[in-house]
């Protein structure tokens, strides 16, 4: 069997990385910014500033952690038939996060998301096999900010059985949260972690602490984490691709460090966010080229340190699904497909993360289709040569008729696309594709069912939210995510 | 130094496709079509049947014949300025061809292809340092379809200075080819071959008997030869990726023998041009994850045999300059750079082959280089690992003071696209990319000049081709 597959470092090269990652780590330390992680660190052997709150980590206690680090991770669904292990040597795809904007394909404006544009964008990735799990795409401006943090997660599993991936930025939503989760997973997240946390580093060498309190909550919970670095080539990486790569790889580390002190055995995914920065105004730039490679080098790495790894993919700057979004989509999805991510985050994102479309997620699931093609595993031997019937067909003549065409064509020698426009040019005569994906996408989600969450379990999660809407004053004319989302 | 490159089969891989490749052409052999051609044939060593025009390859003909092909090959241009050589210098960019049609990128309509179509074509192809050499993109409707790819050179060389590709189909042509492209080098076209032919054969396993002795007397001239097969997967190839590709090798060797021995030494190139058939409609496809990887197969198998290789690429079977042309593009793009093409067929063409784009002449420039960037090679050492800014720049703070900061980006570390959008979404409300392009694309050919060939050149290659309309009447 025989796959594409890409090595880019050599070993010294790898060497040389995790020299200077752990150069770094030791010798300038990380700003943890949480009291309680600074405990932690130094009862393990750490030397820390209690006064700074920072850390500078021996590499002794990195390799403790990160060989209590387990592989693969498993990531549960609502829907068992859902679940999903990462770090199996398959390659799985999460939707990317977070949209500011919600992107109308045909006009070209777009407008604050909504519960209900959240609400229909989970309905879509739980009806499309191509999406593994989820990190729900779309930020709910409609919402009250007072209890948003629990809402969009209950919007969220109301409306895709998927595993959900999300950000918790406050402690206090840790606890209501937590509720929610073992409510619909029926039980313990131990035993079904239907939901993972993401942890955002802050470039250069810094955690924040109310997002560190809140994981480091989590993991005692049994919810793995994405640990995603977010260095930016040029303003809060080095300008480099290598030196960009090294710090992702450092906070990457005292990451792993903290939440396997805070939870042994805990499960950790690498999270690749390093970007680069448009270097007139600092904006952040998620397709060019040099992410493409700085996936290739992280992923290679945590690989290097046995941890499983999400690879930021199929990732535009572009402002509408043109030629710019499919080319850097493919460019950064190859790139860590090829270096062996066992994870991509991918559709419906544009314009540097800020804009969600619906035609944008009908069009990357074939470019997921595609790439899964070109990845997959072929054999290289006769059945698949077909010497044979070269040889009976001979000079001249054609393969119509031979029983290994339709054979082959059958079991899917020849990648069919979902919306990619393959017949003639005349056919699409006024159907541009993003006509035609956007209807594709508008009667999924018109169309498609997503089983309803249990009566009592959307009680239960109801309490949960006016609980705690009540502790921290919540408006009393608060418009609960239900109704929000319906509207 | 470090970079990207993909290696897809296994020694043992290699090996296998190779002795199917060599069962294929010693057994079932290969329909030359020519008495010619299967003389020369026969007096090499090949198994000829005189009736059928069909030879039966031996394996030790075919080495010796491999062993004669040169390993560097000049791509010369109109101008000396545009040379450029098919080599290990990593991947030289041409355009696709040859379209039917034009399209409209702002209505979407399209219109049979014209000889200014052509004209503007080739002044973009000139204006674009992103393309190393051209291929005749569009075929003109209004010449005379007899002096076709006559009418196709003059027009391409007099808005071009790059070298240009594209076929000779009638034997009758070649002496004219010959002394006018002699005219515009300036000299014997072995010094300066300033054009190459691709040379198609015909899937499964036969040549244009036509087409292949008018590019063998161009090869013993020096113009440099690509051999390009096109099986389709389940039509008039097998279906599957493997199959297809052993097809696609097997009639590349048997071309690279018949031209080895007719005009030995002549530089030759393996174009990969198998693709898949959409098995509804037949339709050829070239967007497609199977020519990918027929593409990866084919340029390793290549250099198995010590052949320079032209992928296929930046191809679309899509209708505009949309998702789907950047995502096919790029994929098809990606797989011959990472496999190590020599060449690589891009810009231009969307709709399997079938239409042209100035748009997407102009936003495939940004594929190709955001390629180029990727696959750079680029030192992994400290200069380049920044860590004493890491340090010095420590927890918290940024790297915008650092010198390495500005100095890095002088030099290109962060690629910047031509015509991509980068800035906010508001930046571009009324002006969607594809139009920019058109827009860019139209100023480039209002300000773009192309030196005229001299007065004498062009009178010469005007009455070369009046005179063979005449012997046609």
């Amino acid at each position: 069997m025989t796959r594409p597959r890409m090595t880019y470092l050599s070993e010294t090269d790898r060497q040389f990385i995790h020299e200077q990652t752990a150069r770094v780590l030791a010798e300038v330390g990380i700003g943890y910014h949480t009291p309680s992680a600074i405990d932690l660190l130094a009862e393990a052997g750490a030397t820390v500033d209690r006064e700074r709150l920072t850390a500078k980590l021996p590499w002794e206690l990195v390799e403790r952690c990160l060989a209590t680090c387990p592989r693969p991770v498993r990531l549960a669904a609502r829907n068992p038939a859902h679940d999903v292990m990462l770090g199996d040597e398959t390659l799985k795809f999460c939707t990317d996060g977070t949209g500011t904007y919600m992107y109308d394909d045909v006009t070209g404006e777009r407008s604050e998301g909504t519960a209900a544009d959240m609400r229909d964008v989970m309905r879509l990735f739980d009806a499309l096999p191509e999406v593994d799990y989820t990190w729900p795409s779309i930020s709910a401006r409609d919402l009250d900010a007072s209890t948003s943090g629990l809402e969009i997660e209950a919007i969220a599993l109301a409306n895709c059985t998927k595993h959900l991936q999300d950000e918790v930025r406050q402690p206090a939503h840790v606890r209501p949260l937590l509720e929610i989760f073992q409510a619909v997973a029926g039980g313990s997240l131990w035993d079904r972690p239907i939901f993972s946390t993401i942890n955002c580093t802050i470039a250069p060498l810094m955690h924040e602490r109310e997002m560190t309190e809140a994981t480091m909550e989590l993991v005692k919970a049994g919810v793995p984490v994405l640990i995603l670095p977010m260095p930016l080539t040029g303003t809060t990486g080095p300008m480099s691709i290598l030196g960009s790569c090294i710090v992702n790889m450092a906070e990457l580390l005292s990451a792993v460090v903290l939440f396997q002190l805070a939870q042994p055995g805990c499960g950790l995914i690498s999270g690749i966010g390093a970007a680069s920065a448009e270097m007139r105004r600092g904006a952040y730039l998620c397709g060019t080229p040099e992410v493409a490679l700085m996936n290739l080098i992280c992923i290679e790495m945590s690989r290097f340190y046995g941890l499983p790894v999400t690879a930021s993919a199929v990732t535009s700057d572009a402002k509408a699904t043109n030629q710019q979004a499919g080319a850097e989509g493919m460019l950064t999805a190859l790139s860590g497909a090829l270096a062996g991510a066992d994870s991509l985050l991918a559709f419906s994102l544009m314009d540097g993360a800020e804009t969600v479309s619906l035609a944008k997620v009908m069009l990357d699931c074939d470019i997921v289709g595609a790439l899964k093609r070109y990845l997959r595993d072929d054999p290289i031997d006769e059945a698949r040569a077909l010497v044979d019937d070269i040889v009976a067909v001979g000079i001249g003549g054609h393969f119509l008729a031979r029983k290994s065409t339709r054979t082959l064509a059958r079991a899917g020698e020849l990648w069919q696309p979902r919306v990619w426009q393959r017949e003639a040019f005349e056919h699409y005569a006024g159907r541009p594709l993003v006509s035609e994906a956007a209807e594709r996408a508008h009667e999924i989600i018109a169309s498609h069912e997503v089983s309803p969450l249990p009566d009592d379990v959307v009680r239960h999660i109801d309490e949960v939210i006016d609980a705690y809407a009540r502790s921290v004053g919540a408006p009393a004319d608060r418009v609960p995510w239900k109704d929000q989302a319906a509207q | 130094m470090t970079r990207p490159r993909l290696q897809y089969l296994t020694e043992a891989d290699r090996q296998f496709v190779h002795e199917q490749t060599v069962r294929v052409l010693e057994h079932v052999g290969v329909a030359y079509n020519s008495p010619t051609l299967t003389t020369l044939l026969r007096e090499a060593g090949a198994v000829v049947d005189a009736e059928k025009l069909t030879a039966k390859l031996p394996w030790d003909l075919i080495e010796r014949c491999l062993k004669t092909v040169p390993r560097d090959i000049l791509l010369a241009g109109r101008d000396p300025a545009y040379d450029c050589w098919v080599s290990d210098d990593g991947p030289v960019y041409t355009s696709d061809g040859a379209a039917t049609y034009m399209l409209d990128d702002l209505t979407g309509e399209r219109h049979e292809g014209t000889q200014e179509d052509l004209r503007q074509m080739a002044r973009l192809f000139d204006a674009l340092p992103e393309i190393d050499f051209t291929w005749a993109t569009i075929t003109p409707h209004d010449v005379d379809s007899r002096a076709g790819n006559l009418e196709m050179a003059r027009i391409a060389f007099e808005n071009s200075r790059k070298h240009l590709q594209d076929e000779v189909r009638v034997p009758d042509q070649a002496p004219v080819f010959l002394e006018m492209l002699t005219a515009i080098a300036g000299a014997p076209l072995k010094e300066r071959p300033i054009y190459s032919v691709t040379n198609c054969t015909i899937a499964p396993l036969q040549h244009d008997a036509e087409m292949t002795e008018a590019h063998i007397q161009l090869a013993k001239a020096g113009v440099p030869v690509f051999i390009l097969p096109m099986p389709q997967m389940g039509t008039t190839g097998p279906m599957s990726v493997l199959g297809t590709s052993i097809l696609n090798m097997a009639e590349l060797l048997s071309a690279v023998v018949i031209f080895q021995l007719a005009a030995p030494g002549c530089a030759l190139v393996s174009a990969i041009g198998s693709a898949a058939a959409e098995m509804r409609t037949g339709l050829y496809l070239a967007g497609t994850p199977e020519q990918a990887l027929i593409n990866v197969i084919c340029i390793e198998m290549g250099r198995h045999y010590g052949l320079r290789s032209q992928g296929s690429a930046v191809s679309s079977d899509a209708k505009a300059c949309n998702l789907q042309a950047g995502a096919e593009g790029m994929l098809t793009g990606m797989a011959s750079a990472l496999a190590g093409a020599e060449a690589i067929l891009a810009f231009g063409i969307i709709d399997s082959a079938q239409t042209a784009s100035l748009a997407k002449t102009i936003l495939d420039a940004d594929t190709v280089s955001a390629i180029d960037r990727f696959v750079r090679d680029d030192p992994i050492d400290e200069a380049r690992a920044l860590v004493d800014d890491i340090i010095a720049v420590g927890i918290g703070g940024h790297y915008l003071g650092c010198k390495s900061t500005r100095q890095f980006y002088r030099a290109g570390e962060l690629w910047q696209p031509r015509l991509w959008q980068r800035e906010p979404f508001d930046h571009y409300v009324g002006t969607t990319l594809v139009k920019d392009a058109v827009d860019k694309a139209h100023s480039i050919l209002a300000t773009h000049e192309v030196p005229p060939l001299p007065d004498d050149v062009r009178r010469h290659v005007d009455k070369l081709i009046a005179d063979y309309l005449r012997t046609r009447d």
